[in-house]
C-alpha cells in the first residue's frame, strides 16, 4: 500500500494517469475529434485505429525526444510531420505485410493517423522537452486514453446503431436500429456526453 | 556553426526516416506482393472449405486448383477444383461509388452458384455496403445463371422463387443493380466459353424477343429467329441488324432498338410505334444503370407511354407548348433520368424514323389531295393505287414544278380541279375545288385543312354544298348587301365574316391564277368589275360581269371627266358620291377600296375594301372595322387622334399594333377625299 502511495508521486505514474484520464486527449483536451467521430461506428475499427494511433504516437514521440537537442526550433513542426509520416507509412507497410486482412479493413484510416492532432500535440507539448523513457510512457498513455474513449463510444454506437458488438448480434431481433448513431451526429452526442461525465468525475472545468 | 548544426540535423533526419522506410520496405515487400494474392486465393480456398494459414495457402492453392485457361494476371483466370470440378474466379466491376470485387464459385455445372464473397467495396456504409454482408450474399447461393448467362434482380414482375432471380438490398437499389450487372458481365466473360453461351445469340434473342412480344406474337426460344424473319420487313437495311427499323408485315407497326446516355450510364431498349409511325404502341427498357431513376424500366411506368405521340417530340415538361399527347410522366425524384430518357427516345426516333416517315409522309401528302380530286370524280382510291388512278384520269394543264400547284383537267369530262389555300382568321386553310367543263361553275369543294374558330363551318359539307353550282362570273362575291341570290353570290357567315371573306378571296385569287390562260380571262376587266360592282352594291344595285358596265353608266354621273375611270368621282341620282380608293399599306402593298359619301359630300355612307395584304393590319377589310367608319365625317379630314378643334365625328379608330397600316389607311381616305371632293366642296 505504501508502495502504491509512493508510486502515485512518481513521474511515470502521473504521466500515465494524465494521458488516460485527467488529460485525456479526446474528452479533456478535445484533440483528434475527427477520427473519433469517423471510425467509432464499429468497435473493430475503433480498436485497430486506437492501436495504430498508440504505436505512432509512441514511436514519433520517442524519435522527437531522441532528436530534441538537434531539432532547430524554427523547423520543429516540419520535423514532427516528417517523423510522423514516416511512422504512419511504416505502420501501413507492417499491416499490409503481416496482417493483410486488418490492413484492408482499416484502409484509409491508417493514412488519416498523420492528421491526428494528438500525435502532433504530444510531440510539441511533451516529447520535445522530456527524456525518451517518459515520452514513451506519455505516448502510450495518450494513445490508450484515445483508444479507450474510441472503444467506449464505438461499443455504444455499434450496439444501438447496428444491434451488434464486434460484428456479433447482441440485440434481440425485434430491435430497431437507431440509424442516427451510425452517422456523425450520433458520435457527437456520445462524445459530448462522455466529455461531460469524465470532466465531472475528474473535476476538470474550463475557466 | 549554426549552419553546420542545421545540416547535421537534416542528415540525421534523412537517415532515420529513410532507414526506417527502406528497412520496413525490405522486410515487407515480398510479403505485401504475396499478400496481394492472399485475399483472393484464401477466399477461393475457404469457398471449398479448405483450411489454410498465411504460410501454407499458396501451396494449398496450387495443390487444389488448376487454371482453366492461362491469363496474364493469375488473378483473372478461372480456376477449376481438381477433384470437385467446381469453377471459381475473381470478379470485379463498378459499384455505385467505386469498385466492387470478390470471388464467385460455381458448381461443376458452371451455372449454379456455390458461394460468393465480396472482397472490396466502397458503397454507402449501412446501405449499399451491406452487399458484403453474409446475410445478403447467402441469398445468392443455389441461384443459377440462366441460358442467357444472367441472374436477374427481383422486380415486381419476377418471382424470387425462380432460380435465376436474386433479391436486392433494401434501400440500396443502386448498389444492388450495379452488383447484378457486374456479376452478369463477369460471368459471361469468364464462363461464356466454358459453358458454351453464345453471347451474340443471347443478345439477339433479347431484343428480337422483345420486338415479338411488343407485337403480340407468340414464339419460343428455338423458333423466335424464324418467326421474326417471317413477320418483319427491314426498312433501312443497315449493316448491323439491330440498328434497323422493323415493320410488321400486316400490323404495319414500326419497332426499333434505341439507346443513349442516362444519368449514370446507357439506357437502351425497344420501342414499337403504331401504323402512323408516331404513336407509341409499347416501350421496353432492356438495360439501364440509373439510381433514383431505376424505376424507368418498370412495366407500370413504361405502360404509361402507350398512346403517347411523337408530335414531333416527346417532352417531360408540360405547359411548354407541347401537345398533351406528347407529354410523358416524370419519375418521382428522378428528373434528370426522365429528361434524359425523353431525349434518348426523341433522338433515336429522329435517327430511325425521319427517313422512313419522309418517304411515307411525302406519299401521304400526295394522297391527301390527289385522292380528293379522284373523289370529286366519284373515284375512291387507296394509298397504294391512287397514283395510278390519278394519272389515268387527269392531265396537268400548267406543268408547274410543284404538282400540287397545277391545274388538272379530267381526261374525259374536261372538269378542272385545283388546289387552293389562304389565310383565314386563325390560321391557314387549304382545299380542292373542281369546276365543270365550262371552267366557271363549281362542281365540288373540299377543305383539306383549316383551323378557324367561329368560321370553322367552312369545313362542313353543309356550307360547302352551297358553293355547288355557283359560278366564277368572273369572281365569287360575298352577299354582304342583302341582294338577291345570284350565280356568283355567296352567303356570308354570320359572326365569321373574316373567315368567309378570306375564303372567297382565296378561291377568287387561285381561280384567276390557274384559269387566266385556259379561259383567257381579262384580269383588267375583272378588276374593273370588282370595284364598279362594289360601288353599285353600295347603292343597292345588283350586277354581274355582263351588265355591270351599262348599269354603272346609267346609274352614275361622272363629275370630273378624268381619262382613267378610277380617278373620277361618281354621283348617283340621290346625290351621294362614290369613288375608287388606292393607297399604300405597310411595306408598300396596295390597298384598294371604294367609298360612298352621303349627299352632303362629307359623311361616309359606305366603305369597302377590295384588296389588301396587310399583316397585323389585315383587319382593315373586316366588316366590324369598316362599320366603325360609317357615319364619320370629313370635317375637314379624318384623324386618328383627338386634338383641339377636332370634332368627335372626325375621329376614327386605328388598329392596335398596326400603327403604320392605321395611318396609311386614314391618309388614303383623306388624300382621296381631297383629290376627288376638293373641287366639289369649294
Amino acid at each position: 500500500m505504501k508502495k502504491f502511495i509512493r508510486m502515485q508521486y512518481t513521474k511515470w505514474y502521473q504521466t500515465l494517469k494524465n494521458g488516460l484520464s485527467t488529460q485525456n486527449p479526446i474528452v479533456i483536451s478535445v484533440l483528434g475529434i475527427c477520427s473519433a467521430l469517423a471510425v467509432t461506428n464499429q468497435v473493430q475499427n475503433a480498436i485497430a485505429m486506437g492501436l495504430g494511433v498508440t504505436f505512432v504516437v509512441m514511436a514519433s514521440s520517442a524519435t522527437v525526444s531522441l532528436l530534441r537537442n538537434f531539432i532547430p526550433s524554427k523547423v520543429r513542426m516540419v520535423a514532427y510531420m516528417v517523423i510522423i509520416s514516416t511512422y504512419v507509412i511504416v505502420v501501413q507497410m507492417f499491416l499490409e505485410g503481416f496482417f493483410p486482412v486488418i490492413a484492408k479493413n482499416l484502409a484509409a484510416y491508417v493514412g488519416l493517423i498523420i492528421t491526428n492532432c494528438i500525435v502532433m500535440g504530444r510531440a510539441e507539448a511533451y516529447a520535445i522537452k522530456n527524456p525518451v523513457k517518459y515520452t514513451v510512457i506519455d505516448g502510450f498513455a495518450n494513445g490508450m486514453g484515445y483508444t479507450l474513449v474510441l472503444i467506449t463510444v464505438a461499443s455504444i454506437r455499434e450496439i444501438i446503431g447496428f444491434g451488434t458488438f464486434l460484428g456479433m448480434r447482441v440485440m434481440p431481433g425485434s430491435w430497431i436500429n437507431w440509424v442516427v448513431f451510425t452517422m456523425a451526429p450520433g458520435g457527437f452526442f456520445l462524445i459530448g456526453l462522455l466529455a461531460w461525465g469524465v470532466r465531472t468525475l475528474t473535476r476538470q472545468y474550463e475557466e | 556553426m549554426k549552419t553546420l548544426k542545421l545540416l547535421l540535423f537534416v542528415v540525421i533526419m534523412g537517415a532515420i526516416t529513410a532507414g526506417l522506410i527502406t528497412g520496413m520496405d525490405a522486410l515487407t515487400k515480398d510479403r505485401i506482393a504475396e499478400n496481394a494474392n492472399y485475399e483472393w486465393k484464401s477466399t477461393m480456398l475457404s469457398h471449398h472449405e479448405i483450411g489454410f494459414n498465411i504460410t501454407n495457402y499458396t501451396a494449398l492453392f496450387e495443390e487444389n486448383f488448376e487454371m482453366v485457361e492461362e491469363t496474364e494476371n493469375p488473378r483473372d483466370a478461372v480456376y477449376r477444383h481438381k477433384e470437385l470440378g467446381t469453377y471459381t474466379f475473381f470478379y470485379t466491376g463498378g459499384g455505385l461509388w467505386g469498385e466492387i470485387n470478390g470471388i464467385l464459385t460455381l458448381e461443376a455445372d458452371g451455372r449454379t452458384i456455390k458461394n460468393i464473397d465480396v472482397l472490396n467495396q466502397s458503397e454507402t456504409p449501412g446501405l449499399g455496403a451491406r452487399v458484403k454482408d453474409r446475410d445478403y450474399l447467402d441469398t445468392f447461393i443455389g441461384k443459377v445463371f440462366n441460358e442467357a448467362g444472367e441472374i436477374k434482380l427481383l422486380t415486381p414482375d419476377l418471382n424470387i422463387e425462380n432460380e435465376d432471380v436474386v433479391d436486392k438490398i433494401t434501400g440500396a437499389t443502386g448498389t444492388s443493380g450495379r452488383f447484378n450487372v457486374l456479376l452478369n458481365e463477369n460471368y459471361k466473360e469468364k464462363m461464356g466459353s466454358i459453358v458454351n453461351i453464345d453471347l451474340e445469340e443471347v443478345a439477339i434473342y433479347r431484343w428480337k424477343s422483345t420486338i415479338l412480344t411488343h407485337n403480340d406474337i407468340e414464339f419460343t426460344r428455338t423458333n423466335y429467329a424464324e418467326i421474326f424473319e417471317a413477320e418483319f420487313d427491314k426498312l433501312l437495311n443497315t449493316e448491323v441488324e439491330k440498328e434497323d427499323v422493323f415493320l410488321h408485315k400486316t400490323l404495319k407497326t414500326y419497332s426499333y432498338f434505341y439507346s443513349g446516355e442516362g444519368m449514370w450510364g446507357e439506357i437502351n431498349g425497344i420501342i414499337t410505334l403504331e401504323e402512323d409511325g408516331k404513336t407509341i404502341k409499347m416501350l421496353t427498357v432492356l438495360e439501364e444503370s440509373e439510381i433514383e431513376g431505376a424505376g424507368v424500366k418498370d412495366r407500370v411506368y413504361l405502360d404509361k407511354f402507350a398512346g403517347k405521340v411523337f408530335d414531333p417530340k416527346l417532352s417531360a415538361v408540360a405547359g411548354d407548348g407541347t401537345p398533351e399527347h406528347s407529354v410523358i410522366d416524370g419519375l418521382t425524384g428522378a428528373t434528370t433520368t426522365t429528361n434524359n430518357f425523353a431525349k434518348i427516345l426523341n433522338d433515336s426516333y429522329e435517327v430511325k424514323m425521319a427517313g422512313i416517315l419522309d418517304i411515307d409522309l411525302e406519299k401521304q401528302a400526295l394522297y391527301a389531295w390527289k385522292s380528293v380530286l379522284l373523289l370529286h370524280q366519284g373515284i375512291e382510291s387507296t394509298i397504294d393505287n391512287f397514283e395510278e388512278l390519278f394519272d389515268q384520269n387527269f392531265q396537268a394543264v400548267l406543268s408547274t414544278e410543284n404538282t400540287k400547284e397545277d391545274l388538272y383537267k379530267h381526261k374525259t369530262n374536261n372538269n378542272y380541279s385545283f388546289y387552293f389555300k389562304g389565310t383565314g382568321f386563325a390560321g391557314e386553310f387549304e382545299g380542292i375545288i373542281t369546276l365543270n367543263a365550262d371552267g366557271k361553275t363549281i362542281k365540288k369543294i373540299t377543305i383539306l385543312n383549316q383551323s378557324e374558330r367561329r368560321g370553322s363551318v367552312i369545313g362542313t359539307d353543309d356550307y360547302l354544298d352551297k358553293y355547288i353550282g355557283k359560278v366564277f362570273d368572273p369572281v365569287l362575291v360575298i352577299n354582304r348587301f342583302e341582294l338577291e341570290n345570284d350565280t356568283n353570290l355567296i352567303d356570308d357567315l354570320t359572326n365569321a365574316t373574316t373567315t368567309s371573306t378570306q375564303f372567297v378571296k382565296a378561291l377568287n385569287k387561285t381561280y384567276e391564277a390557274k384559269l387566266k390562260d385556259v379561259l383567257t380571262l381579262d384580269l383588267e376587266a375583272i378588276k374593273d368589275f370588282e370595284w364598279k360592282a362594289m360601288i353599285l352594291a353600295h347603292h343597292g344595285i345588283k350586277s354581274n360581269f355582263s351588265n355591270y358596265t351599262s348599269l354603272f353608266e346609267s346609274t352614275f354621273t361622272k363629275l370630273l371627266n378624268k381619262a382613267d375611270a378610277k380617278d373620277d368621282l361618281y354621283q348617283a341620282a340621290d346625290g351621294t358620291y362614290s369613288y375608287y380608293l388606292l393607297g399604300q399599306g405597310f411595306k408598300g402593298a396596295d390597298i384598294i377600296g371604294v367609298i360612298t359619301l352621303e349627299s352632303n359630300g362629307k359623311k361616309i355612307k359606305k366603305l369597302s375594301i377590295i384588296q389588301q395584304s396587310e399583316n397585323r393590319g389585315k383587319v382593315i377589310e373586316t366588316i366590324d372595322f369598316l362599320n366603325k367608319y360609317i357615319g364619320k365625317v370629313f370635317d375637314p379630314i379624318l384623324t386618328l387622334e383627338a386634338s383641339e378643334g377636332v370634332l368627335d365625328h372626325s375621329i376614327v379608330d386605328g388598329i392596335a399594333d398596326a400603327s403604320t397600316t392605321s395611318k396609311n389607311f386614314v391618309d388614303m381616305l383623306n388624300d382621296a377625299y381631297n383629290e376627288k371632293m376638293g373641287g366639289i366642296n369649294q
